[in-house]
């Protein structure tokens, strides 16, 4: 392929691929001029196209002009030959200058005509899996099917077998002829079937309304299999029926079967998430150490929370022995808390489950075959699902960790989450469970008692503040402004209040930054229906927002851990005025904050803010000690030391496990 | 084919193994299963040898036991309380050529050995045979499974990580019972599936499972198995076959014994367990 940049007044060019709109490429004649490609077969042109189609791609990489891309119409090449036979083209401009580096365009006739029906019968998954191809994307795995694959007789399903057909029908593929379309073409006849698991006659018959389908294969695979439908007879066969009649003097019980003989159940149901852990398995290696759950890697505090212990995991291990899986959606809105090169698997990216139980299993046979030392989980639903229902296998072979922040509420403010569902129940399979504050050690202790074994296993870590985020210069208090004021406006982050404070301060600004979230103010202020309130939307970067008008950072939350957010702005240096509630009186203080003690008194709040403006030399004082505070308590290196003396990265603690070959004791004895 | 008390002196085509334990009456109709399958066997010119392993029966099973098998069976009573142990000790001690088993509330289909014979006998790899059809009976739902060859396209080895393909109803050469043993179940640890845990092992050390065309398992619900098998399905069991819980097994597993004394009584023979003790090397050496 031509460099990047390279200018030239050769004629260059490339094919991309065959689709369904016919064989793709660009070609540059080397002038502004559109050139055209033909298509030959042993020398002689078969089919000619002029490369004048927008390419605008190729335009801003190469530089070329606009308009170089060229399509061949394959139905042209359905004419050379039988159907299911494979030819060889060669492709050149129409003056024989530019060969497209002598490539051959390998092409079975018929695959125009059954295009479609193909794609319908690729399943991606299998195909990946069967021939070790995961690194592909679906798209790509279809790609190399339909350019490769198909030629070279893989099977592009369960469904379809090319070794089944070739043993069965060896008289329809005289010539070389491609057993996937000769079938495709055959398959109207209902004489044949694609393998010993799909019957189109049966198919039809169980499903007549099929009739005038294309093809039965691809309606099967493509939808039949989804709905539950039967692809083949499950009738007994006579001689086994007969032994059932013979039999039934030795046991008359055995006559209750007798209306069940009909109802064959043959396995394996393939789904498309029976091949995901073998896929993931590959992607990975069998070096991973360390697997951190996460359910998605959102801006929140949690969310900002386990990538630091992903970096503290790789800090330790290398990036190539620790494996993120992102288990409940496949959203990774902020990339760069990531490094690049790190191992980051979203279960969604992979695979569409049909189900909740589908996907646990898909999750304890990934984790099962990677074979870590350690799981970690942190806020990942389907993780503490798994810790559940088999923790007490899990935590035989590998030490179970969890990360909690608080206990959740609803809206009739009753506790919930994963605490209140999670913790009691599988604290004795897990090793560690480390909780972002003191206060909620307490809570859960006061609550649910514990024995003292257990209490043993939570401990506090203190989350470091972000690097990078250089502190703001407060001597210029007087010029800012505007109250900054972060978080979801959800019902916890009780942006209702901060509606009521900015009421009682109407010339007071304030600017929001968040996503929307469920609490009833949150529409009222994304859409900036109080004039003092300013919703900047969310950021991705902490240094993307301009300190330097923010004249104290304002926090309302009604139930939280230690929220990173309040740990950040008092290492950027903005005056903290705060609820206390649960964890936060670990770090804000009368020294170093603005304390509210009561969270839904917005008059309280107001008065701080107030003071903030007013008490200018306090503000510079309490500025100095909240910054030596998180120093001292946020550090990116206490962090890791702490983790380090609470073994988050001590050897597995059951001494009978080593890591050894899978092999029998017995029979090497 | 051997009668009851024999020394197992004489080189069998089959042994065919009823792993019984505290079925009462229903144990008849396996055993009658058994005869059927033995005597057709018998008249297509294979010798076999049949054998009940009686682990911790209770009185009417022992009876019954005892009493149907007069001249056809060896029984040997055990106490491992184990399937698994139960398995190992009838291959352990077979001589013949071929094993099959049976559970003590199962039953087989007449032609089961023969064609199984055939189909081994022709094959050129080493494989464990599963009947081709298991027609499940007495409960809610019956219906019948079509068991997945390993030779079939269909196959796929993944799915084994989800669900099992075959029962312990097998047949192979004694030498792959001998060589591949069944693990023990540990419910309460949460591992189960000695069966599931055996197919897995095998297929990973290359055995090919196959299905013998036309056969058929009749396979009883409410039992005893598979009030065991209830039972850890309950208890989210789990066989060994993911590669994390497979990484200790050569350290924690405990199975294993010997046999202390026999005790000959008409055809039956005391077998009393003993666990190996780990600290004594030439004690993993098994004494059949």
């Amino acid at each position: 392929m031509q460099d990047k940049n390279e200018k030239t007044n050769d004629p260059v060019g490339y094919i991309d691929w065959l689709s369904s709109d016919g064989l793709t490429g660009w070609f540059y004649s080397g002038s502004d001029t559109s050139g055209v490609v033909q298509l030959s077969l042993e020398g002689e042109i078969v089919t000619s196209a002029e490369a004048s189609n927008p390419r605008p791609d190729v335009a801003a990489e190469y530089g070329f002009g606009e308009n170089t891309g060229f399509t061949f119409d394959l139905y042209a090449l359905e004419e050379v030959g039988e159907i299911g036979k494979i030819f060889e083209f060669t492709i050149h401009d129409i003056n024989k200058v530019f060969n497209f580096h002598g490539a051959i365009v390998r092409y079975c006739v018929g695959t125009a005509k059954w295009f479609r029906e193909i794609q319908a019968i690729f399943d991606a998954d299998f195909y990946r899996s069967k021939y070790d191809l995961c690194h592909f994307s679906k798209e790509e795995a279809f790609k190399h099917f339909i350019e490769d694959g198909m030629l070279e007789r893989y099977d592009p399903c369960p469904w379809f077998s090319n070794s089944f057909y070739i043993e069965n029908y060896p008289q329809n593929l005289l010539a070389d002829k491609l057993p996937l379309i000769v079938y495709l073409e055959n398959e109207s006849k209902l004489e044949e079937k694609p393998a010993n698991n799909f019957d189109p006659e049966y198919y039809l018959r169980t499903y007549p309304h099929l009739e005038g389908t294309r093809s039965l294969l691809a309606h099967f695979v493509a939808h039949g299999r989804f709905e539950g439908w039967m692809a083949c007879s499950g009738c007994l066969p006579e001689v086994v029926r007969s032994e059932f009649e013979d039999i039934l003097h030795l046991e008359p019980k055995l006559s209750s079967a007798r209306t069940g003989l009909d109802l064959v159940v043959r396995y394996p149901h393939h789904n498309n998430t029976l091949y995901l852990s073998r896929l993931i398995h590959r992607k990975v290696g069998d070096e991973i150490k360390v697997v951190l759950c996460v359910p998605f890697i959102s801006r929140g505090g949690a969310d900002l929370i386990s990538t630091f212990l992903f970096s503290a995991y790789q800090a330790k291990y290398g990036k190539d022995q620790v494996l993120m899986l992102v288990t409940d959606s496949s959203s990774i809105d902020v990339p760069e808390w990531i490094d690049e090169g790190s191992h980051v698997i979203c279960l969604d990216d992979e695979a569409t489950f049909h189900s909740a139980e589908d996907k646990l299993l898909a999750l304890h046979s990934s984790i099962g075959k990677i074979a870590p030392e350690k799981i970690v989980n942190v806020n990942s639903n389907l993780t503490w699902q798994l810790f559940d229902r088999h923790g007490v296998q899990l935590s035989s072979v590998v030490d179970l960790y969890a990360f909690l922040f608080c206990f959740d509420y609803n809206k009739e403010r009753d506790q919930v989450g994963y605490i209140v569902d999670y913790l009691p129940k599988t604290l004795r399979n897990l090793k560690k469970v480390y909780f972002d504050n003191k206060k909620i050690i307490e809570d859960v202790q006061n609550i649910y008692g514990f024995s003292s074994e257990l209490r043993k296993k939570m401990h506090t870590v203190y989350v470091p503040a972000a690097e990078g985020v250089k502190s703001t210069d407060f001597t210029d208090h007087e010029k800012r402004d505007t109250v900054l004021w972060v978080g979801r406006l959800s019902l916890q982050k009780r942006p209702d209040i901060l509606v009521e404070i900015a009421k009682i301060l109407p010339e007071q600004q304030f600017d929001v930054y968040g996503p929307p979230g469920n609490s009833d103010s949150s529409s009222d202020i994304v859409e900036g229906k109080i004039s003092n309130i300013t919703y900047r939307g969310v950021y991705n970067s902490l240094e993307e927002i301009d300190y330097t008008k923010y004249s104290s950072f304002l926090n309302t939350s009604e139930w939280d851990g230690l929220p990173t957010v309040i740990i950040q702005m008092m290492a950027i240096g903005l005056p903290i005025v705060t609820s206390m509630v649960c964890g936060i009186p670990e770090l804000v203080n009368e020294d170093n904050g603005w304390p509210v003690y009561s969270f839904d008194d917005p008059a309280e709040y107001a008065k701080s803010l107030r003071k903030v403006n007013i008490q200018k030399k306090l503000v510079l004082e309490k500025q100095k000690l909240a910054s030596s505070d998180v120093l001292v308590i946020h550090s990116r290196r206490s962090f890791y030391e702490r983790l380090e003396r609470l073994e988050a990265f001590s050897d597995f603690s059951n001494s009978a496990r080593i890591n050894a070959p899978f092999m029998d004791r017995r029979r090497t004895a | 084919m051997s009668l009851g008390g024999s020394e197992f002196s004489t080189v069998n085509d089959i042994f065919c193994v009823i792993n019984a334990h505290r079925e009462g009456q229903v144990i008849c109709a396996t055993i009658s299963s058994v005869k059927r399958a033995v005597l057709y066997a018998t008249e297509c010119g294979l010798n076999c040898q049949a054998l009940v392993v009686l682990d911790n029966p209770d009185d009417i099973t022992r009876e019954i036991v005892l009493r149907e098998c007069e001249n056809f069976a060896d029984v040997h009573e055990v106490n491992f309380r184990d399937l698994a142990y139960s398995r190992n000790y009838a291959a352990e001690i077979s001589t013949a050529k071929y094993t099959s088993f049976v559970d003590g509330d199962d039953l087989w289909g007449k032609n089961w050995l023969v064609e199984c014979y055939i189909v081994a006998e022709k094959s050129d790899k080493p494989i464990v045979l599963h009947p081709e059809y298991n027609i499940i009976f007495n409960c809610e739902h019956n219906h019948v499974f079509h068991h997945v060859d390993m030779d079939d396209s269909d196959f796929e080895f993944e799915s084994l990580y989800r669900m099992n393909y075959w029962t312990a109803l097998s047949f192979a050469e004694t030498a792959i019972y001998k060589s591949h043993q069944y693990r023990k179940n540990n419910i309460l640890e949460g591992f189960g599936y000695e069966d599931w845990t055996w197919n897995y092992e095998t297929i990973s050390h290359g055995i090919t499972h196959k299905i013998a065309p036309g056969t058929v398992h009749f396979i009883r619900k409410g039992s005893l198995q598979d009030s065991l098998l209830a039972q850890t399905n309950n208890l989210n069991s789990l066989p060994r076959i993911l590669n994390m819980y497979r990484r200790d097994l050569y350290i924690t597993d405990d199975s294993g014994y010997r046999i202390e004394k026999m005790k000959g009584n008409q055809n039956c023979i005391y077998v009393v367990e003993e666990t190996l003790d780990e600290s004594s090397p030439e004690q993993l050496r098994k004494i059949a």
